[in-house]
């Protein structure tokens, strides 16, 4: 009998502790809410104040950034801690909505395009208008030298702006350049089209030592990158003011039915793998093109690679060059807001952004990534990074407020399309429906 | 006389209240933690289930919207789907096959000591670790185990990009890595028969498979039913291996309720919602549990000490 309800107990405990993770802690919705009317707003360079700033990565580039925010905290006497939080945008966004929720000191927060309409419309992001009027001169600098559909993606409906732009990246196709020799193939030119795009991958895919050598990864798990290819035939995920999904037009089915042919029709890509990053392949030469933004340069410094060139992505129908932006966000439950706005606005600065971004994102300056890229030297034909920054010729990623599920709908229908070889329209239909629902709150 | 019975009785009363009031005492901080980190959030899931809730903005009253979604969230009958056919697969393999590797081991004569640690040492890895390794060794392309496959004159199996054999990936993972629990409990089972049984046995003639199914197998059904209950319960809340190797993927092949809860709760931040599909599965295992129990009657033996 004992023993019968010690299992009893036991299985108890385990069935509850099921339900319970489903949950949250407790949550007084004053606390978990936006604080209202209690920021303290200290005199900016007070030299007892200490503000939190949120970046998104793995923390090697923590050791420079405290050595730079030393220089700010000698200048200013605000100390700066720094907490670096490893995810990709979608999950970094989550935690920082966490963070809030949970009553967090966070003063600053870095945030791509992908989380921006997100913090609006939560009402977590602080504008900073008032600075931009206050300080003049050095917005306009900074305005003057990054591109307004940069700017525009940081602003509200009521034209409120909420961040500088910090850096950004377009997507291009990423070339290893021993493969191409092998092949007998140059850089194509910067208007090649899917015919030519084909004719590569057709003498790009061959075999070494016995093992496969493919021309292209395919976008898999990248919705910033999936979406370039999409505008270069006219289509996207959803239209300019979120309320519609146009994930199922014929443009798009075309563009993710290449991905799927790719694979299984031509043999030209390797069915993408979870586990598999499609970088390394690159750079091992197992794969010979991939699309992305200039964040691979991390890696490629990082295992010495150099055979490495960047071309724009093919011309289906259009060239539209995609662009995704982040910024340094002052956040609105910042007990310090008028020091936290300062900070955000000297890291968006050209001193500041010169030293911390070297390889990885372009600096959202123009006239700094002029320098920066260079700088680097790899890859052959780094110009595209930066060569129309300061113009407004980026169309920036769709970014509802609702970007973590809409982007969880596109990575499962590309994984469907990809792996599974579902049928494409029917998968993006589906896909469409749902994104439907989610976006039928922005009506 | 009835003095001398007045005062005992009072004496044995008074003792039954300082055991209780003791007993109360010692188990009070297991209760707090339990009432507080285990029972508080059970009944909130309920309560928020009837909240739209996003960890910032206050919880907006929505009635029984989150309910009625349910029924119609194509992807939650997906993931319901897709976790009982992992509830069929990892099953019988966890309370099966850990119970043979554990008979096995329990009768072997030699390295006794070296079996039970191999079997055990998965489980004290972390999982995210070796989830990580796993899926590079099953890489269709660049794997260590389709190389072999291929050296042997095969072709690339897709062990993880196919929506039946990714399955088979994921039981084999699964195995290796949380037997070691299941064969533990066991182990410890079979340790607890007392020798008399099997040296009766002995004496009488039994054979391995006859000391098995006679002896072993009744004696030791009170291991046996803590094991399927854990295991079904576990098996609901599969989360660590479809994640890790799969991501739920391929499309939504290896999505399960909890990957399902995961990502409406923590990264759509739909806590009200995400609160309400883990109160079903509650109830739902907690329905099948209380049949499991109604039922043990009939096939668990207790009392043969």
């Amino acid at each position: 009998m004992k023993k019968k309800v010690i299992a009893l107990l036991m299985s108890t405990c385990m069935m509850l502790g099921l339900a319970a993770g489903g949950t949250v802690a407790a949550a007084d919705p004053d606390q978990a809410g936006v604080k209202k009317n209690e920021v303290t707003r200290t005199k900016a360079g007070s030299s007892d104040v200490t503000l939190t700033l949120a970046m998104c990565g793995d923390g090697t580039t923590k050791e420079s950034l405290d050595k730079l925010l030393a220089q700010y905290t000698e200048e200013t006497g605000v100390k700066v801690d720094t907490i670096f939080i490893a995810s990709n945008w979608g999950e970094y966004c989550t935690k920082i909505q966490t963070m809030v929720g949970g009553g967090d000191d966070l003063d600053c927060a870095i945030l791509a395009i992908e989380g921006v309409a997100k913090f609006l419309d939560m009402g977590i992001a602080e504008p900073i208008d008032d600075w931009i009027a206050a300080n003049k001169e050095i917005s306009d600098a900074i305005l003057s030298d990054t591109s307004p559909s940069f700017q525009d993606v940081f602003k509200d409906d009521e034209g409120n702006t909420y961040a500088f732009p910090f850096s950004f990246n377009n997507v291009v196709m990423h070339f290893n350049t021993s493969r191409l020799e092998e092949a007998g193939l140059e850089l194509p030119a910067a208007d090649w089209t899917k015919d030519q795009f084909l004719e590569y991958c057709e003498k790009l895919t061959t075999e070494k030592d016995g093992v496969k050598q493919y021309a292209v990864a395919v976008p898999y798990g990248e919705y910033f990158c999936a979406e370039a290819w999409l505008y270069n035939n006219g289509a996207s995920y959803m239209n300019e003011d979120f309320t519609e999904s146009t994930i199922n037009s014929p443009e798009a089915v075309e563009v993710f039915q290449l991905w799927q042919d790719l694979i299984y029709e031509y043999g030209y890509a390797p069915i993408p793998e979870e586990n598999v990053s499609a970088i390394a392949q690159i750079i091992n030469g197992q794969v010979a093109m991939g699309s992305w933004g200039r964040w691979p340069t991390a890696n490629y410094i990082a295992d010495d690679f150099k055979d490495v060139a960047i071309q724009y992505l093919p011309t289906f129908t259009v060239n539209q060059q995609i662009g995704g932006v982040d910024g340094i966000f002052t956040l609105k439950n910042s007990k310090h807001i008028e020091e936290a706005k300062e900070l955000a606005a000297w890291m968006s600065q050209a001193d500041f952004e010169g030293q911390y971004l070297s390889s990885g994102n372009i600096p959202a300056l123009h006239s700094l990534a002029q320098t920066k890229i260079s700088d680097l030297g790899i890859p052959e034909n780094y110009e595209i990074f930066y060569l129309d920054s300061n113009t407004d010729i980026y169309k920036p990623v769709s970014a509802p407020p609702q970007f973590t599920e809409c982007s969880n709908i596109v990575l499962t229908a590309i994984s469907d399309i990809c792996v599974n070889k579902s049928d494409v329209q029917e998968t993006l239909d589906n896909a469409a429906e749902e994104m439907n629902a989610v976006l039928a709150d922005n009506k | 006389m009835k003095t001398v019975t007045k005062t005992a009785g009072n004496y044995a009363a008074k003792k039954k209240r300082k055991d209780t009031i003791s007993a109360y005492i010692f188990l009070a901080p297991a209760l707090i933690s339990f009432g507080l980190f285990i029972g508080l959030p059970v009944i909130l899931s309920a309560v928020l289930s009837f909240f739209k809730y996003n960890l910032v903005n206050p919880p907006q009253f929505v009635g029984l919207e989150n309910i009625k979604k349910m029924f119609t969230d194509k992807g939650l009958f997906t993931a319901f789907g897709n976790t009982f056919k992992f509830l069929l697969i990892l099953c019988p393999i966890h309370c099966g096959l850990g119970m043979i590797l554990a008979f096995m081991v329990y009768r072997a004569k030699r390295f006794q000591f070296f079996f039970r640690s191999a079997i055990y040492f998965p489980s004290i890895v972390t999982t995210a670790s070796v989830a990580i390794a796993w899926g590079y060794l099953f890489s269709t392309d660049m794997g260590a185990i389709n190389y072999f496959v291929r050296l042997l004159g095969g072709t690339n199996i897709p062990w993880l990009t196919d929506r039946v054999v990714v399955y088979v990936t994921i039981a084999l993972f699964s195995f290796w890595k949380f037997i070691g629990t299941t064969f533990l409990y066991y182990f410890i089972g079979m340790q607890n028969i007392p020798d008399v049984y099997y040296e009766a046995a002995q004496i009488d003639g039994a054979g391995i498979i006859q000391t098995f199914r006679h002896i072993t197998l009744p004696l030791l059904s009170p291991t046996i039913f803590f094991v399927i209950i854990t295991n079904i319960v576990s098996v609901f809340q599969i989360f660590d291996e479809p994640y890790l190797l799969t991501n739920g993927g391929p499309g939504t092949a290896t999505r399960t309720i909890a990957l399902e809860i995961y990502q409406t709760a923590f990264q759509d931040m739909n806590i009200g919602y995400g609160g309400t599909i883990s109160f079903v599965l509650f109830l739902i295992i907690l329905v099948i549990t209380i049949i499991q129990f109604k039922g043990q009657n009939k096939w668990v033996v207790y009392d043969y000490e």
